[in-house]
C-alpha cells in the first residue's frame, strides 16, 4: 500500500476527520483488500474508508499497468476497480466509489501480479513509447489472418480489467414493471424541486437516485450548512406529500421508446437473502407519463503531466470525502483549478487541518472570493498551473508553473511543492447521456465549455447542471419549471413558487478556453481507464482518425466500463484544437444505454433456471414424469420423447415403440396439437379460402385432410379439419404451428375478410388428446368403451363421434376422430383437459391384453417417415404445395389464400426440389439431416441438388430411410444418389425412392 | 362424474407457506379450476344482436346492464360476464351448469358463438398487502386505482403467455390462466411473491 501510517480503529482511520460527514460512527463496520481488513463506518464507501486509512493505491492501468489511486468521488471513477466477492458472489470492475460499505465485504484489485505494489508487468509501461494509440492494429496484422487469434490471447492476458466470472450466480435478481405520472431522475438540488413540484401538484411521482443516499452534490455539504440544512427540509417536504416513492441506489442507466426508462436498484448492504426472496439488485422498468432529468455535471480533469498518478484526485471528490464522508484525503494539497466552485473544496480540506495551496489558471479571481479563502488558511495563486506531479506509487511533489489563460500557455516554472495531494478542476460536464439515448443530440455551449441536451424526447424534461445552470438557485428553478411542465403532462398543475435555496455560487461550469495547461512534459492523461494520452489523441490526428468517432475507436478514448465520463470532453476539445475547428464542430460520440454498468444478472431478473421460458404441459404430464417418459423440448411444451420402460437407450425405446405400433398398440400424448374451434354461417366459406382443399361440402361428423398456404404461395401449415355441424368446425394444426396459424385466422377475418360471419378460438387448451393406433387400436378402443359403436361402419375413416364415457368416465366428454398419422388404423381421442389423464389411464388399463404401451416423440417422427408424411422439417417455409408432391390437393375450382403467388414462375419451376424417399443403400446408420444431395457423377461441393430433411431407421423396411427434397423428385425413382454431410465429413449412398415405405395403398388404417 | 376422472392442472403442486424474512406472508394464492367458462362471441357486424339477446339470455336491465367496453364485468344469473374484446364475452359459473345448452338456447348460431371454455381456463385467487407487487414483477400492467380499477379485467401476459387479471379490491385479484400454462404461472407467480412472504393453498379441483 502507498501509505505506511497506521490507522487508527478508534475513527475508522487515521485520516479521518474527527467531526462532521454523514458517516455513523456508531455503526463501524469492516471489509478485505487484498485480504487486508479496513475499518470504516455505516455511510462509507470502499473508496472513502481506504482514504480514511491513507490509502490511495487501488489500481494498476488498463495498458501500461501504471499505479492509480482513487480520482473521483462517484460513478466516473476510472481508476479505483475492484473485484467484489469471491466464486460464486464475484463481480469484477466496480468502481470502489460507489462502492457502498458493507460488514465483511471482500473485495481485490486487479490487473495486477502479484500485486498493486509490485505488478511485474509495469514493464509494459517501460515500454510504453511503442505502445501507443493504434499499436496492436499495425502489429499484429500478419504473417496470416488467423494470427491475430493467436495474439489475442496473450494481449488480452497483459491488458485488461477485471477477470470475467465462470461461477454460476448465487444471488436472486428481479424484475418490476413500475409505473408513474413523472419520474425524475437524480435527486440533487434540481431533482428535489421537480420531483416536489410534481408531487404537490398531485403527480404521482417516482424519484431515482444512483447514490444510496438522496441529496446528489448536496450531500458534498457540510450537514450543518444551508446547503445542507435545505436538503434535510426538501426531503422532508417530499415525505410529507405522501405522494413521492423515492428509490435510492436505483440508476437510471437507459431512455426507451415511450417514456421507459431501464433503472437498476441495488439492495442495500445484508438486505440480499435468497432464501427469501430478497435479490441483490432489481431491474426496473419504470413507464412514466412525464419525465425530468436531472443528472447533474461530471467534473473534469486537468491534463497535465502525471494527472493520473495515486494522490491526484478531481477537486469535487475531495470537497465530497471531506463533508461527506470526514475523510481529509491530504495533509499537504494543492489544487489546481479554472473556476470558482472548486474553492469550497479547498477550503473544506483547509478547515480541515491540511495545508493546502491553491492554483488557478485564472488569473483574476473575485476579491470575495480570494479573501474567503486566504482566510481558511490556503494559498492562492492565479494565473498559475501545475504542470508535472512527481512519484511513482504516490504524489509527492509537484511543479507550478505560470500559465495564460488567454493563451493557454505556460509560463515557465515558478516552483515545487512537496505534496500527498493534488486536486484538480477544468470545470464540469453536464450528465448528458440520458436525453442522448433518445437520439436527441448535445449541442455545445461555448460560454460554458460543455455540451448540454440539444432538446427532449416528447414529455421529458431537463433541470439543474445537465442543462447548464450556472448557479444553484437557478437549479433549483429550472427544476421547479420542470417539475411545472412533467405535471401539466398529466393535467395537473400547483401555483406557488419555487423553494428557495438562497445560494449563488457557481456550479464549476468555465467559460470557453483551452482545456490543457500547457504542452506536458511526461504522460498526460485524457482517458484515465483505457490509458489514453494527450499524444495518443494528437497521433490520432496525425493519422488521419480526426472524426470523434474514429478517435474513439482508434485510441479506445471514452471506452470502458466509465464510458468517458470524464475524458470525453477534454478528448473531444484536444481534437477540435488540433484540426483547428470549434468544439461544436467536432461534435460527440453516440451515448449509448448503459450510462453505468448494468449487471447482466439484473437484466436476466428471475427469468432463469426453471423461469427462463414458460413452461406448458399437457394434462398427462406427471403420468409421463412418473413412467420414465425422457422429456424434450417442443417449442414451449415438454414432450417424452421415448420412455425408458422400453428400452435403455434411445435408439432401443424408439424401434420397439415402433414395433408397438406395427404389431399391436400404442399410445402417444398429443394434445400439444393445435386446436381451434371455428363457428359462424361463413365458416365453411372461410374454410374455403383458408384451405387450399374445398370444406363447404365435407358432411357433418367427417374429418378432411388440408394444407393452407402463406400469402406468398409457400405451404404455412398441415391439419385435420372435422365438421362438427352445419356452422362449426374442430380444426387441428400441428404443434409448432398453432399460434402461426390463430394469428393468421384472426388476420384473415379481421383484416382481409371482416364480413364473413366467423369466429375462431383456440381450443388446445380445452382438449387433451391421445392417438391410440396399431393393428390392435380398434380392439383396445371396444374394450375402453364398450358401450361405443366403434366399428368401420360406425367410425369410418376420417370419420366423428361424439360421445361421453361410462363407468369411472361417466359424464366424461369424448370426441373419437379416426385419422392416422403412422399409416395404422388409429383413433385420436379428445377429452376436456381436466379429463385428459383418466383417459389415459383407462386406455392403458384397456389396451393391456394386446400390451398397449406409450410411444414417444422419436417414434412418432419415425412412424410418419415410413408413411411419408410430411411435418414442418418439410414445411420449412420454403416449400410449395408442389414440391411436397400435393398440388393435386389443390383446388381449381375456387380461389384461396396463396394460390395466386403459388403459380409465380419462380414456385413452379421445374428445377425445385421435391419430395422423394430415400433408402439407404449400404449402410445402416441414418445419414445425417440437412445432408446435401448429388448425383453419383456430381462434384461433392456447393448447394447439390437438394438436402435430407428427415431421416430414421425402418426396422420395417430393414434399412435406414428418409424423406428428402431432390430436384427432379420422383422422377429420379431408382436412381443412386449421393448424400453428403458437410457438417460431419461424411458421404453415404441412397437410393431415391417414393415417399411413402410402407401400405401405399392404405389398407392398414382403412381396415 | 368422479372425482377420479379429473384432473387438476395444479395437481403437481403443493400448498406451502413461505414466511418472508420478518415473519409475515403479505401474498395469498389460491388456486383452482373453474366449474364453468363459456365464450361467447360473434363478428363484427354482429355485436348488436348478440347483445340484444344475450342481455335478454342473462336479465340484463338498464340497472345492471351487460358490460358495454373490453374490461368491464358485470354479475349476472349465470355467473361473472366480461366483456374481453369488441365481440367477445367470457363467462364465469361458479357451478357446473349446461351454459352453452343454456345459452344456445337463446344464442342462434347465426348470432355467434358459443363454447365451453371450462377446461381451458383455470384461476388463481392473489391477496394480501403485497399483491400489487408480487404481480407488477409478472405483468406489465399499470395497478394504480385509475387506470385499473375495481371490478375491470385487464388482459395481459407474462413471458407473451396471456393472462386476465380480474380486479376484485384494492389488493384482491383473479387470475385467469391457460389450463396448460397454469402450472408454470403459478410457480413463477410463488416465486415472485417469495420476498413478501407467500402462502398456497389448492382447491382438491
Amino acid at each position: 500500500m502507498t501509505q505506511s501510517k497506521p490507522s487508527s480503529a478508534s475513527n475508522g482511520g487515521a485520516y479521518r476527520i474527527a467531526k462532521g460527514g454523514r458517516v455513523d460512527r456508531s455503526q463501524a463496520l469492516s471489509f478485505t483488500l487484498d485480504g487486508k481488513s479496513f475499518q470504516g463506518f455505516a455511510g462509507d464507501t470502499v473508496a472513502s474508508t481506504l482514504l480514511a486509512h491513507g490509502e490511495h493505491l487501488v489500481a494498476r492501468s488498463f495498458k501500461y499497468h501504471r499505479p492509480r489511486g482513487i480520482m473521483a468521488a462517484g460513478v466516473e471513477e476510472a481508476n479505483a476497480l475492484l473485484t467484489v466477492g469471491d466464486q460464486g458472489t464475484r463481480e469484477p470492475n466496480i468502481a470502489a466509489t460507489v462502492l457502498e460499505l458493507e460488514d465483511g465485504l471482500q473485495t481485490r484489485t486487479q490487473n495486477a501480479w502479484p500485486s498493486v505494489r509490485f505488478d511485474a508487468m509495469a514493464i509494459t509501461s517501460v515500454l510504453s513509447p511503442i505502445f501507443v494509440a493504434g499499436f496492436y492494429y499495425k502489429t499484429f496484422m500478419g504473417p496470416t489472418r488467423s494470427a491475430w487469434m493467436l495474439y489475442e490471447h496473450f494481449i488480452r492476458k497483459a491488458a485488461g480489467l477485471g477477470a470475467s466470472v465462470n461461477d454460476a450466480d448465487v444471488h436472486r435478481y428481479d424484475w418490476h414493471n413500475d409505473y408513474t405520472d413523472v419520474l425524475v431522475i437524480g435527486s440533487g438540488a434540481a431533482g428535489l424541486s421537480a420531483a416536489l413540484h410534481a408531487a404537490r401538484a398531485g403527480c404521482d411521482v417516482m424519484l431515482v437516485e444512483q447514490d444510496f443516499a438522496p441529496g446528489g452534490a448536496l450531500l458534498n455539504h457540510p450537514v450543518g450548512s444551508a446547503k445542507g440544512q435545505w436538503l434535510a427540509k426538501m426531503l422532508a417536504e417530499l415525505q410529507a406529500t405522501g405522494r413521492v416513492r423515492m428509490l435510492a441506489r436505483a440508476t437510471a442507466f437507459g431512455v426507451y421508446d415511450g417514456n421507459t426508462v431501464g433503472v437498476i436498484e441495488r439492495s442495500a448492504p445484508g438486505v440480499a437473502d435468497p432464501a427469501h426472496g430478497m435479490p441483490r439488485q432489481r431491474m426496473r422498468t419504470v413507464r412514466a407519463a412525464a419525465i425530468v432529468m436531472a443528472c447533474g455535471a461530471i467534473e473534469r480533469p486537468l491534463v497535465f503531466a502525471g494527472n493520473d498518478k495515486p494522490g491526484v484526485m478531481l477537486s469535487g471528490a475531495v470537497g465530497a470525502y471531506v463533508n461527506r464522508y470526514a475523510v481529509a484525503p491530504g495533509k499537504r494539497a494543492v489544487f489546481c483549478v479554472s473556476n470558482d466552485a472548486a474553492y469550497a473544496d479547498a477550503m473544506a480540506l483547509a478547515q480541515a487541518g491540511s495545508q493546502v495551496n491553491l492554483v488557478d489558471l485564472r488569473s483574476a479571481v473575485r476579491p470575495e472570493l480570494l479573501a474567503s479563502a486566504t482566510g481558511a488558511g490556503i494559498t492562492v495563486q492565479t494565473g498559475s498551473t501545475v504542470t508535472d506531479v512527481y512519484g511513482h506509487l504516490h504524489a509527492k511533489r509537484c511543479r507550478i508553473s505560470g500559465y495564460d489563460a488567454s493563451t493557454g500557455r505556460v509560463m515557465g516554472g515558478l516552483m515545487e511543492l512537496d505534496v500527498d495531494l493534488v486536486a484538480m478542476s477544468g470545470g464540469w460536464t453536464p450528465t448528458v447521456h440520458l436525453s442522448s439515448h433518445r437520439n436527441v443530440k448535445p449541442v455545445y455551449h461555448s460560454d460554458i465549455a460543455c455540451f448540454v441536451p440539444g432538446g427532449f424526447d416528447r414529455a421529458q424534461f431537463g433541470a439543474g447542471a445537465m442543462v447548464g445552470c450556472q448557479t444553484w438557485g437557478q437549479a433549483v428553478d429550472s427544476g421547479w419549471q420542470a417539475g411545472a411542465q412533467a405535471a401539466a403532462v398529466v393535467g395537473k398543475q400547483y401555483a406557488d413558487s419555487a423553494p428557495t435555496l438562497a445560494d449563488e455560487t457557481s456550479i464549476g461550469f468555465v467559460p470557453a478556453g483551452p482545456l490543457l495547461s500547457g504542452k506536458p512534459s511526461g504522460k498526460a492523461f485524457i482517458d484515465f481507464q483505457n490509458d489514453v494520452t494527450l499524444d495518443d489523441v494528437e497521433l490520432a490526428h496525425r493519422e488521419g482518425y480526426q472524426s470523434v468517432e474514429h478517435l474513439k475507436r482508434y485510441t479506445t478514448l471514452g471506452m470502458g466500463t466509465d464510458q468517458g465520463k470524464t475524458s470525453n470532453l477534454n478528448g473531444l476539445g484536444l481534437m477540435a484544437a488540433a484540426r483547428g475547428i470549434d468544439v461544436a464542430a467536432a461534435g460527440t460520440t453516440t451515448f449509448r444505454p448503459p450510462y453505468t454498468p448494468a449487471s447482466l444478472g439484473a437484466l436476466a431478473g428471475r427469468n432463469v433456471g426453471p423461469h427462463f421460458q414458460p413452461e406448458r404441459r399437457t394434462a398427462m404430464h406427471g403420468w409421463h414424469e412418473a413412467h420414465d417418459g425422457v422429456k424434450m423440448e417442443a417449442g414451449l411444451w415438454l414432450r417424452p420423447l421415448w420412455y425408458r420402460s422400453n428400452g435403455a437407450t434411445l435408439g432401443q425405446a424408439y424401434k420397439a415403440e415402433m414395433d408397438l405400433v406395427r404389431e399391436s398398440v400404442g399410445i402417444a400424448d398429443t394434445s400439444t396439437l393445435g386446436k381451434i374451434d371455428v363457428q359462424g354461417p361463413d365458416a365453411a366459406e372461410f374454410l374455403d379460402r383458408v384451405y387450399v382443399n374445398g370444406f363447404s361440402k365435407l358432411a357433418v361428423g367427417k374429418a378432411r385432410y388440408g394444407f393452407m398456404l402463406r400469402e406468398d404461395g409457400i405451404v404455412m401449415d398441415d391439419g385435420t379439419t372435422t365438421r362438427i355441424s352445419e356452422t362449426q368446425f374442430f380444426l387441428t394444426t400441428t404443434t409448432a404451428q398453432a399460434a402461426k396459424v390463430m394469428s393468421h385466422l384472426e388476420f384473415l377475418l379481421q383484416v382481409v375478410w371482416p364480413k364473413l360471419r366467423v369466429t375462431v378460438a383456440s381450443v388446445t387448451d380445452q382438449w387433451a388428446a391421445m392417438s391410440v393406433a396399431g393393428p390392435r387400436a380398434r380392439d383396445t378402443l371396444m374394450a375402453a368403451f364398450p358401450h361405443l359403436a366403434l366399428d368401420n361402419e360406425a367410425l369410418p375413416f376420417m370419420g366423428l363421434l361424439d360421445a361421453q364415457g361410462e363407468g369411472a368416465l361417466a359424464g366424461v366428454p369424448l370426441r373419437i376422430l379416426r385419422l392416422t398419422f403412422s399409416g395404422e388404423l388409429a383413433f385420436e381421442i379428445f377429452t376436456p383437459t381436466h379429463h385428459g389423464l383418466a383417459v389415459w389411464q383407462h386406455m392403458l388399463e384397456a389396451g393391456k391384453p394386446w400390451q398397449l404401451r406409450p410411444y414417444g416423440l422419436e417414434a412418432l417422427g419415425s412412424l410418419r417417415i415410413e408413411k411419408g408424411h410430411v411435418v414442418g422439417s418439410e414445411m420449412d417455409g420454403r416449400t410449395t404445395l408442389d414440391d411436397l408432391g400435393a398440388g393435386k390437393m389443390a383446388s381449381k375450382t375456387k380461389a384461396f389464400w396463396g394460390d395466386a403467388l403459388r403459380r409465380s414462375p419462380h414456385l413452379a419451376r421445374p428445377d425445385r426440389p421435391t419430395l422423394v424417399g430415400l433408402e439407404a443403400v449400404d449402410a445402416n446408420e441414418p445419414p445425417a439431416n440437412g445432408s446435401i444431395l448429388f448425383f453419383a457423377d456430381d462434384a461433392i461441393k456447393g448447394h447439390g441438388r437438394g438436402h435430407i430433411t428427415s431421416t430414421t431407421f425402418s426396422k420395417t423396411v430393414g434399412k435406414s430411410i428418409g424423406l428428402g427434397l431432390l430436384q427432379g423428385g420422383t422422377v429420379h425413382i431408382g436412381k443412386e444418389i449421393i448424400a453428403a454431410s458437410p457438417t460431419q465429413g461424411r458421404q453415404y449412398r441412397l437410393r431415391v425412392v417414393d415417399p411413402c415405405f410402407i401400405d401405399a395403398q392404405g389398407a392398414r388404417y382403412r381396415g | 362424474m368422479a372425482d377420479s376422472a379429473f384432473h387438476s392442472p395444479f395437481a403437481e403442486h403443493s400448498a406451502c407457506e413461505h414466511p418472508s424474512r420478518d415473519g409475515q406472508i403479505q401474498v395469498r394464492l389460491h388456486a383452482h379450476t373453474l366449474p364453468s367458462v363459456t365464450l361467447i362471441s360473434t363478428w363484427p357486424s354482429g355485436i348488436a344482436a348478440l347483445c340484444d339477446t344475450l342481455a335478454q339470455a342473462l336479465g340484463a336491465t338498464d340497472m345492471f346492464p351487460l358490460p358495454g367496453a373490453t374490461g368491464q364485468t358485470a354479475p349476472c344469473p349465470l355467473g361473472l360476464l366480461m366483456r374481453t374484446g369488441p365481440t367477445e364475452f367470457l363467462l364465469i359459473g361458479e357451478t357446473a351448469a349446461d351454459t352453452v345448452g343454456a345459452l344456445r338456447r337463446h344464442i342462434a348460431p347465426d348470432l355467434g358463438a358459443v363454447l365451453d371454455l371450462s377446461h381451458a381456463r383455470v384461476r388463481v385467487q392473489v391477496q394480501g398487502p403485497q399483491a400489487v407487487a408480487a404481480l407488477g414483477k409478472l405483468f406489465a400492467l399499470d395497478f394504480r386505482e385509475a387506470a385499473f380499477p375495481v371490478g375491470r379485467v385487464q388482459l395481459s401476459g407474462h413471458h407473451h403467455v396471456p393472462c386476465s387479471l380480474h380486479r376484485l379490491g384494492e389488493d384482491r385479484f383473479d387470475l385467469y390462466m391457460l389450463s396448460t400454462y397454469a402450472h408454470g404461472q403459478l410457480e413463477a407467480l410463488v416465486d415472485a411473491a417469495l420476498e413478501y412472504g407467500v402462502a398456497l393453498t389448492l382447491a382438491p379441483r
